[in-house]
């Protein structure tokens, strides 16, 4: 007998090869018009009201819909209101795009926009509400089925940019539907190209095409998101064939997908700035002392000479092209020039050592000092890189630097405190008013100015300066108020922008993928193509 | 013994609420959860209000108290991100983490066991040292470069395996579980053997040390000179008496492999607790944590009291009682 | 404590030459020793052998980033990169010298002070019972369910980062481990007839436990200490991967691997495959050198 199952199994060996490889690589077969995405977005919620954050943000957008669009150059664009205009310097009208359907079939009108906004506060246990978003409306008038007015309880000209934010649901299915239902999956309607099929937290979204859609057919039949968190994971997702197209590509693998035939390459620069936080607020800092150990008379972090003599020992150029492998942009301000609002005046500092040691000489410390260097661990690509290269370029001209990193759950804690003297960090802003208010504003709780900064920096002349140019309705002199505002705020060193980083994105041959400065990742940004 | 049972159980209990206490403390001490979830241009009434939604306004304790009587109503918070039942989170990724782990435990045990009797009765012959050698490199090696390569080597280079995630779901009466299909099957034997590939290492040189020592002993010799056959002497006799060691480590590591599976989790796009928990964390999401870390404790808890009544079974040598010095 | 084994060798052979000379007997073991020697000469005679010192930041040139094995480079241009650079620009053989040093001090220090105390614990435990037992079970419970994670997180957040603080976290996580084994050897051998034949000379109980029980506990937990180093070893590895280990600017063998994780797909393999070998030879010495210890110490292996 067992001679028997021997042999059966000898013949079988001789197969075995064949069939293993066959079984091994069984796999569906995907349609073309399917698109299987990998993101680093984690998706917690289907609610679009419960939580502002980047994969809400992201993912929700294949469902719902807002009034407005907020496109690659930070302009507003009209999505599900066509257009709008000032009636006053308190009330805004918004003109809504007809013939829009829920995924239930009902018709979208101004109803549903005023249910939206007065959900949005009411939505409870949110960690970031968009009723930051909504706080500042007053009241909404519902003229006729397309037209709305909302009246703002104080002058707001950024209530477009807002609406960007604010996601559209259903009157009719809303009501009384709350945070759970949302989950459920079958209250998870709204206006946009796709509708839900499934969502597993944590893991996968799969949506359909939505035929009803306003704007046409969208490109795809079926997207699934997948949730890959680790880089390296991600990548090998798409070397392997799994999906078809990736985001935040690593930085130390761009070189090797640019020669690989496969795989096609696309960047952009994002909202975001790398910049160096100093303390120049306090007299003594710290982690400043002189190279011995002892402490210094003054804090030479409140001399804005020193500040420059930091800025200008940063080779930007080499951090941007060896050290991000090009996946950066030296910067000059908060946003990248393309942005309304920045400044086409200001150019990001020179790499000169020369004239740094001669400005730290000039303001008395022409034998240098020393200062830690704090930064975040795996919260950015490459952060800890990043500082230990701006503290190699402060260690040439002089000083003596450590670095120390820590987890971004320590490190946020610890900066909001003030613990730090002299920190990097990543900063995006919506759009450059905001972000110089939060970033660089005097710290002022009852305004709400100043809530990112960290640093404490105060120029109260700037900030009224801030506060004229912020009050302007007409765009084109806000605009340019704002970039007066910012090359002041840069003059006067309130921190040093380093770099804008990139957002590189990879697909497979054959899909183009549209960048956002955002951080978004969806099936929207995606085509067929070359 | 029953009298044993309960008083271990009534342990628990305690055990239970140190923990809880403790982690209430860690993630304190740690940071703001505040400060992570907030976007970067929310002002401070965005931020003041975030706080008392997620009643971090008040004092430590006044928050511990109120946890603890949600507890005793079975609900163990809600959690920060996800704004569901921390609970109700934990128990709908557990089924992932469990067939992974199973199925881990079942490479490293039934490849285990085997070898290293085989690597203890002939320690000279060239197989044992390529098993002992091969055994050392599976402990040597971090759990995360191990995974990258194999995710390398087995789904980029070869294509044989998928890279990361898990398979397609079946529901059975309720349990959603990947492993029981085909395609599940493929999309878990990486991360699975990423994760046995310690407990393998350590299973083996267990087993071997083990066999070494008892093998000399003369109860072996009896039995062989009583007649019995070497398969009789090796399967039962031996086995037996080396389960005791064996078995404990069996249990630690399956409560470690449950517990601390983050790494593999992570890398291998896994949706398991493991996940999970690294993630809320690193997030400070504090109710997910506790919930978590409570659960584990129970776990480890009911596998160590199974892994001490097994004792008793296996040597009778044992008692259970308090000990006469 | 004296070495219990039964030889009736006669002469003048000390302990320690009996030792040495079964030691001697296994070729391999005999190299693994050769091995281990290498590894601490080189860990301890790093500064002198490596040709750059990786924590000086000042000499680092991004410049220098992630180049091949062989390149050359440096101020001068003319410094040869032996085994390449990592993506900070320090010369991988240098950084790895250093990083044995911090990695077998970790190791080490952490592996033998939980050892300690989880035995002495656990060997207690299991000799006392009672109450004292079931306190001591049940803080190894707490223990073991707590993740390593979130211990090296708080340490962070309230201390910083440092080499002290790592292995203060690598030992809180291992003891209870080393406890809950120590304990249920301990427990068998409680009830060995040479405890009873103790018991009934009259042998004090510190005398038992120390000189009795504890010696012949320890055999099972020798292989669970070598394996326990290499673990502690790889297990700050997993924190570095993480973020929660030792300082960027002073890494381990594992920060070395963590760092090169990002560039073993893009094909720039040598900056985590050597620091890997590294940490494969360092571990692998450790073992061979433990097993035959083991073997040669254990009473019950003596033929």
């Amino acid at each position: 007998m067992m001679k028997r199952f021997y042999s059966r199994l000898r013949r079988c060996a001789a197969f075995a090869p064949l069939c293993l490889a066959a079984w091994l690589g069984a796999a569906g077969e995907a349609r073309a018009q399917d698109l299987t995405i990998a993101t680093k977005l984690e998706l917690s919620t289907l609610d679009p009201h419960f939580f502002a954050s980047f994969p809400a943000g992201s993912s929700h957008e294949l469902l719902y819909e807002k009034l407005t669009f907020q496109d690659a150059n930070g302009a507003i664009v009209p999505q599900l209101a066509t257009s709008w205009k000032l009636i006053d310097d308190l009330t805004w009208e918004f003109k809504l795009r007809g013939g829009v359907k829920f995924h239930d079939g009902t018709p979208f009108t101004a109803s549903d926009v005023a249910f939206t906004m007065e959900r949005v506060p009411t939505v409870p246990n949110s960690p970031n509400s968009f009723a930051q978003y909504t706080r500042n409306i007053e009241k909404i008038e519902v003229l006729n089925p397309l037209l709305l007015r909302i009246r703002t309880k104080q002058p707001n000209p950024a209530l477009p940019l807002e609406m960007s934010t604010v996601f559209i649901v259903s009157e009719k299915n809303g009501k009384g539907a709350t945070t759970a239902d949302y989950n459920g999956g079958k209250r998870a309607i709204g206006t946009g190209p796709y509708r839900l099929v499934e969502w597993t937290s944590g893991e996968r979204l799969v949506v359909e095409r939505f035929d009803g859609h306003w704007a046409g057919k969208p490109a795809w039949q079926r997207v699934t998101e997948r949730v890959i968190v680790k880089d390296a994971s991600r990548l090998a997702a798409l070397l392997s064939g799994q999906v078809d197209a990736i985001d935040l590509v690593p930085i130390a693998d761009l070189s090797r997908l640019k020669a690989d035939p496969r795989f096609s390459l696309f960047s952009g620069p994002a909202a975001l700035v790398q910049y160096i936080a100093l303390d120049s607020a306090r007299d003594s800092s710290p982690y400043v002392t002189a190279k011995d150990g002892s402490p210094l008379p003054q804090n030479p972090l409140r001399d804005a000479r020193v500040r420059k003599a930091l800025s200008l020992a940063l080779n930007r150029a080499l951090l941007s092209e060896r050290l991000m492998e090009g996946s950066a942009l030296p910067a000059s301000q908060l946003l990248p020039s393309n942005f309304a609002g920045t400044s086409r005046q200001l150019k990001p500092d020179p790499f000169d050592a020369a004239r740094a040691k001669a400005l730290l000489a000039e303001a008395g410390y022409a034998s240098g000092f020393r200062l830690t260097l704090h930064s975040t661990v795996d919260r950015y690509p490459n952060d800890t890189a990043i500082a230990q290269a701006i503290a190699s370029s402060w260690t040439r001209v002089g000083l003596d630097v450590k670095v120390e990193t820590m987890p971004g759950a320590v490190f946020f804690g610890k900066a909001a405190k003030q613990e730090f003297s002299a920190f990097t960090a990543q900063y995006g802003s919506d759009d450059v008013g905001s972000g110089l208010r939060s970033l660089l504003g005097t710290v002022d709780p009852q305004t709400g100015s100043g809530s990112a900064n960290r640093t404490r920096y105060s120029n109260p002349a700037l900030d009224r300066q801030l506060s004229a140019a912020l009050l302007l309705m007409d765009p084109a002199q806000r605009n340019a108020a704002l970039a007066r505002v910012t090359e002041a705020y840069m003059a006067d060193e309130g921190l040093i922008a380093v770099f804008h980083p990139m957002f590189d994105y990879a697909a497979r041959k054959g899909l183009v993928v549209s960048h956002r400065p955002q951080r978004r990742f969806n099936a929207l940004m995606i085509k067929p193509g070359k | 013994m029953l009298v044993y049972i309960l008083r271990r159980l009534s342990q628990t209990v305690v055990v239970m609420l140190v923990t809880s206490l403790l982690v209430f403390s860690a993630i304190f001490l740690v940071g703001d959860p505040v400060e992570l979830l907030v976007s970067p241009q929310a002002d401070q009434l965005e931020k003041d209000r975030a706080r008392t939604a997620l009643g971090l306004d008040q004092p430590m304790l006044v928050q511990y108290g109120r946890f603890l009587r949600n507890a005793a109503h079975g609900e163990l918070g809600v959690s920060f991100v996800h704004g569901r039942q921390a609970l109700e989170l934990i128990l709908e990724r557990m089924p992932a983490t469990l067939e992974l782990a199973l199925l881990a435990m079942l490479i490293a045990v039934a490849l285990g066991i085997p070898l290293g009797m085989y690597a203890g009765l002939k320690p000279d012959s060239l197989g044992a040292k390529a098993v002992m050698a091969v055994s050392i490199v599976g402990f040597s090696l971090p759990g995360f470069w191990v995974g990258l390569l194999l995710i390398m080597l087995f789904a980029v280079q070869l294509g044989w395996l998928p890279s990361t995630g898990r398979g397609p779901v079946v529901d059975y009466w309720g349990l959603k579980l990947s492993v029981l299909q085909w395609e599940g099957l493929r999309h878990a034997l990486l991360p699975a053997l990423n994760l046995a590939l310690f407990k393998l290492s350590l299973i083996i040189r267990l087993t071997r040390a083990q066999v070494r020592e008892n093998v000399l002993l003369d109860y072996i010799k009896f039995a062989r000179a009583k007649g019995l056959s070497r398969a009789r002497v090796l399967g039962v006799h031996l086995l037996k008496n080396i389960m005791i060691p064996l078995v404990t480590v069996i249990g630690l590591e399956f409560g470690s492999v449950i517990a601390f599976a983050v790494v593999t989790e992570s890398i291998f796009a896994w949706p398991g607790m493991g996940k999970l928990v690294v993630e809320s964390i690193f997030q400070l999401d504090r109710p997910v944590v506790v919930a978590y870390l409570m659960i584990t404790v129970l776990m480890f808890i009911l596998i160590n009291l199974a892994v001490d009544l097994l004792y008793s079974v296996l040597d009778p040598r044992m008692r259970l009682r308090a000990a006469q010095p | 404590m004296s070495a219990p084994s039964v030889s009736v060798v006669p002469g003048d052979e000390t302990p320690w030459r009996r030792l040495a000379r079964r030691y001697a007997e296994s070729r391999l073991a005999l190299l693994g020793l050769a091995m281990l020697a290498a590894v601490l000469l080189l860990a301890l005679f790093a500064p002198w052998v490596a040709p750059q010192n990786p924590y000086d930041l000042g000499k680092l040139d991004i410049m220098d980033s992630r180049l091949p094995p062989g390149s050359l480079g440096g101020e001068a241009g003319d410094f040869r990169y032996l085994l390449g650079t990592d993506g900070q620009g320090r010369d991988m053989w240098s950084a790895i010298l250093y990083g044995l040093r911090v990695s077998l001090v970790v190791g080490v220090s952490s592996g033998v002070i939980a050892l300690g105390l989880g035995l002495s614990l656990g060997v207690l435990a299991a000799y006392l019972g009672g109450r004292f037992e079931q306190l001591l079970m049940r803080i190894v419970d707490i223990q073991l369910g707590f993740p390593s994670i979130l211990v090296a997180l708080v340490l962070i957040a309230t201390l910083g980062k440092g080499v002290d603080k790592v292995i203060f976290a690598l030992v809180t996580v291992q003891w209870a481990y080393y406890a809950r084994t120590a304990r249920s050897a301990a427990l068998v051998e409680r009830h060995k007839d040479y405890m009873e034949a103790a018991r009934g000379l009259g042998l004090s109980r510190p005398r038992m436990v120390l000189r009795h029980l504890l010696p012949n506990t320890l055999p099972p937990m020798i292989v669970v200490a070598t394996v326990q180093i290499a673990h502690a070893i790889s297990l700050e590895a997993t924190l570095s991967f993480l973020g929660l280990g030792l300082p960027a600017t002073e890494p381990s063998l594992g920060l070395l691997i963590a760092n090169g994780y990002e560039s073993l797909l893009s094909g720039k393999y040598w900056i985590s495959v050597y620091p890997g070998v590294a940490l494969l030879f360092t571990i692998l010495s450790i073992n061979l050198v433990g097993d035959q210890l083991r073997d040669v110490l254990n009473p019950r292996l003596a033929t």
